[in-house]
């Protein structure tokens, strides 16, 4: 007995200690709200967050709760939106950063084949290839006082997309050096998978920019969800608590907003450029096309593909076939091509494009990762989510879960033109939103 | 009179700045020789924690000091590990935004606390298992001791980090940061098997090592599985 009571002497200090050193983490954390500077007003800054390969379902209270509270509370939200065929990661961010259509872009996918040479890009870094400016391009023509900045998670984005940024900060993959005086501001970022970065180091330096350049856009690539996607497929515990990690890292952001003063003079803009399905079949195009005697050749983006046929007049047999198949979601010829924007020369788009079915992987990808489990690319993954939140801008439709219209990725760049007043460029094809996210509330 | 009563009652008679002289002696002590430090007669747990709140808040100095992406790593770290978000005040959805400086320091410094009793928990619970009649006092004490080189080597790597700042800017949270992983778990195993020896001759230095390594990996298990994205994206 006094053995037991002297043990519990010894540990009630330490109980103490710990009662103490939570109940004081609780009040710091608590009062910590409630500091901060004096808010800005008007609209000062327009970021554009891309959740690469997030599914619509994500922006809600059972994934990403604190996202999801801060657009509902403050800002409209679409049930789902579209992103372009195929749907893939380069062709979707060159279509969501120039308000453009791929059969204006030149962009149908992560790659090009170009039938008459035969020549296969593989991924697409060139911004040649690309036929119209980016909104960093345009901005310095339109409205040469504006500043802009790139902050990229997914490494080959930059490249492609970001040479007219003012500010790059992204993978070294990229060969994109981190401009020198922000070195020791975020770092030499460490890599993951296929080069690309965690959403802390992303989140880290889109707080750098704008504590030191504060510049007028910025554009923000998240790449974790994306590689937990194709490591694991659509949902499972891994993409929970990538989900919930993502999640927290948005918290903070938010928090050290508001701490700076600047949560309500900023244009914010959530979106994803394609979504992401489970891969659960594959369709062997090569075989199918040998068993009904056909020869093409092809491109393949995922769940998608471009045909070009050596006979043309075999082209109404191949899409009765195809679109007969349990595979296929649909095929179609040059003459719809039209339906989905990929109405470009030939040599780009070919004469058939193939969707499979939700998750199901077009499987002669020469470069396929086999232990790949996600993928998308095609019809079933062009849901996406997209959440509007600017006080400055007059946002007033709070709350909503908008199901009475999709918007389109490209409508995301027209909108910013005219929310933040900027001279639009003529090269734009999405259509502006405004109306719809700030008309009266219902 | 025992000499432990003797230097008992010289402590009790102490003015606050000679015990404060004493507290930073046997700081130095439990950094040198940690061995000499616990032959001494058994002190306030309130010393601990003194000593954990000192190495904590020399380190956390450290970090704000440096600044940019050292304290962004720390701050991302602490904010998503596990044991702290069930200690603190996420738990009740309370964030601290990164820029509140002064709020990120107590809170870590609480930190700093918290993670110094759940380490000495675990190697507790780990003793038992392995039927080694020890105290919780001791234990805590002894991890105390571990945790107090972490205001040394600090301050040692704070002008060596500012130093490669000037001549490599986007390298230098790596040596600051690698430099306290190494530093601190080499000498957190010395002077764990030091102490555990001091305190109880009999114990082995294999038997020693082992706790101690079996408590880092506990705890390096916990930050695994949280952040298991960083280790390739598939965990099950």
């Amino acid at each position: 007995m006094a053995k037991q009571a002297k043990n519990n002497r010894n540990v009630a200090p330490f109980l103490l200690i710990l009662a103490l050193s939570i109940g004081l983490s609780c009040l710091v954390s608590g009062t910590s709200q409630y500091a901060g500077s004096a808010s800005e007003t008007g609209l000062r800054r327009v970021i554009l967050f891309s959740l690469d390969s997030c599914n619509p379902e994500y922006f809600s209270a059972g994934y990403l709760p604190h996202l999801n509270e801060f657009i509902v509370s403050r800002g409209f939200k679409f049930k789902v939106a579209n992103t372009i065929l195929s749907s893939e990661t380069q062709a979707g961010h060159t279509t969501m950063l120039t308000g453009a259509f791929p059969n204006s872009t030149g962009m149908f996918g992560n790659g090009l084949f170009f039938e008459d040479t035969g020549v296969d890009t593989g991924l697409v870094l060139d911004p040649a290839y690309r036929w119209v400016p980016t909104i960093f391009e345009s901005l310095h023509v339109t409205n040469p006082g504006v500043t802009t900045a790139f902050v990229s998670g997914k490494w080959r984005l930059g490249p492609l997309l970001a040479e007219d940024a003012d500010i790059v900060l992204t993978s070294p993959r990229s060969k994109i050096p981190i401009p020198r005086d922000y070195e020791a501001l975020v770092g030499t970022p460490v890599t993951y998978m296929d080069g690309d970065l965690m959403d802390a180091w992303v989140f880290n330096a889109l707080l750098q920019v704008i504590k030191k350049d504060d510049p007028n856009f910025v554009f923000v690539n998240l790449a974790q969800i994306d590689w937990v996607h194709h490591g694991t497929g659509a949902f499972n515990a891994n993409m929970d608590r990538c989900l919930r990690e993502v999640d927290a890292l948005f918290a903070s952001f938010f928090e050290e907003m508001r701490f700076m003063g600047k949560l309500d003079s900023t244009l914010f803009v959530f979106t994803a450029d394609h979504g992401h399905d489970t891969i659960r079949d594959t369709f062997h195009i090569n075989e199918f096309l040998e068993a009904n005697n056909i020869t093409a050749a092809m491109h393949v983006e995922g769940e998608s593909a471009y045909l070009w046929l050596e006979n043309i007049g075999q082209k109404a047999t191949l899409l009765s076939l195809l679109n007969a198949d349990p595979k296929v979601a649909f095929a179609i010829g040059r003459e719809d091509y039209a339906l989905y924007n990929l109405d470009a020369p030939r040599n780009r788009t070919g004469d058939v494009f193939i969707s499979c079915n939700e998750g199901v992987l077009i499987a002669n990808l020469p470069h396929m990762n086999p232990t790949m489990t996600g993928s998308h690319g095609g019809i079933s993954a062009r849901d996406v989510p997209m959440g509007w939140v600017g006080p400055a801008c007059g946002i007033t439709r709070i709350g909503y879960d908008y199901e009475h219209a999709v918007p389109h990725i490209a409508d995301i760049v027209p909108t910013i033109y005219h929310l933040a007043n900027w001279t639009v460029p003529a090269t734009i094809d999405g259509s502006d939103l405004t109306s719809l996210i700030t008309g009266p509330a219902t | 009179m025992t000499e432990t009563q003797s230097i008992a009652q010289s402590k009790a008679k102490s003015s606050p700045k000679e015990a404060v002289k004493e507290f930073i002696k046997a700081f130095w002590l439990a950094v040198k020789d940690p061995a000499v430090l616990l032959r001494q007669p058994a002190r306030s747990p309130w010393l601990d924690l003194a000593t954990v709140l000192v190495a904590g808040a020399v380190f956390l100095a450290s970090t704000v000091l440096l600044g940019g992406s050292v304290y962004a790593t720390l701050y991302y770290y602490k904010t998503t590990f596990l044991p702290e978000m069930l200690l603190g005040g996420q738990l009740f959805g309370f964030i601290i935004p990164p820029g509140n400086i002064a709020a990120v320091f107590i809170d870590g410094l609480l930190s700093c606390v918290k993670e110094w009793l759940l380490f000495s928990v675990i190697i507790y619970i780990f003793s038992r298992i392995t039927r080694d009649d020890v105290n919780f006092h001791v234990v805590a004490r002894v991890v105390s001791i571990c945790i107090a080189p972490l205001a040394v080597y600090s301050a040692i790597l704070l002008p060596a980090s500012f130093v490669v700042m000037l001549f490599a800017p986007s390298v230098y949270n790596y040596v600051f940061l690698l430099g306290m992983i190494f530093l601190v778990l080499a000498t957190g195993i010395r002077n764990f098997v030091v102490c555990t020896r001091a305190g109880k001759p009999g114990i082995s230095i294999r038997k020693a090592m082992l706790l101690y390594l079996a408590a880092v990996f506990l705890l390096y298990l916990i930050f695994t599985i949280n952040h298991y994205e960083h280790f390739g994206g598939v965990l099950i």
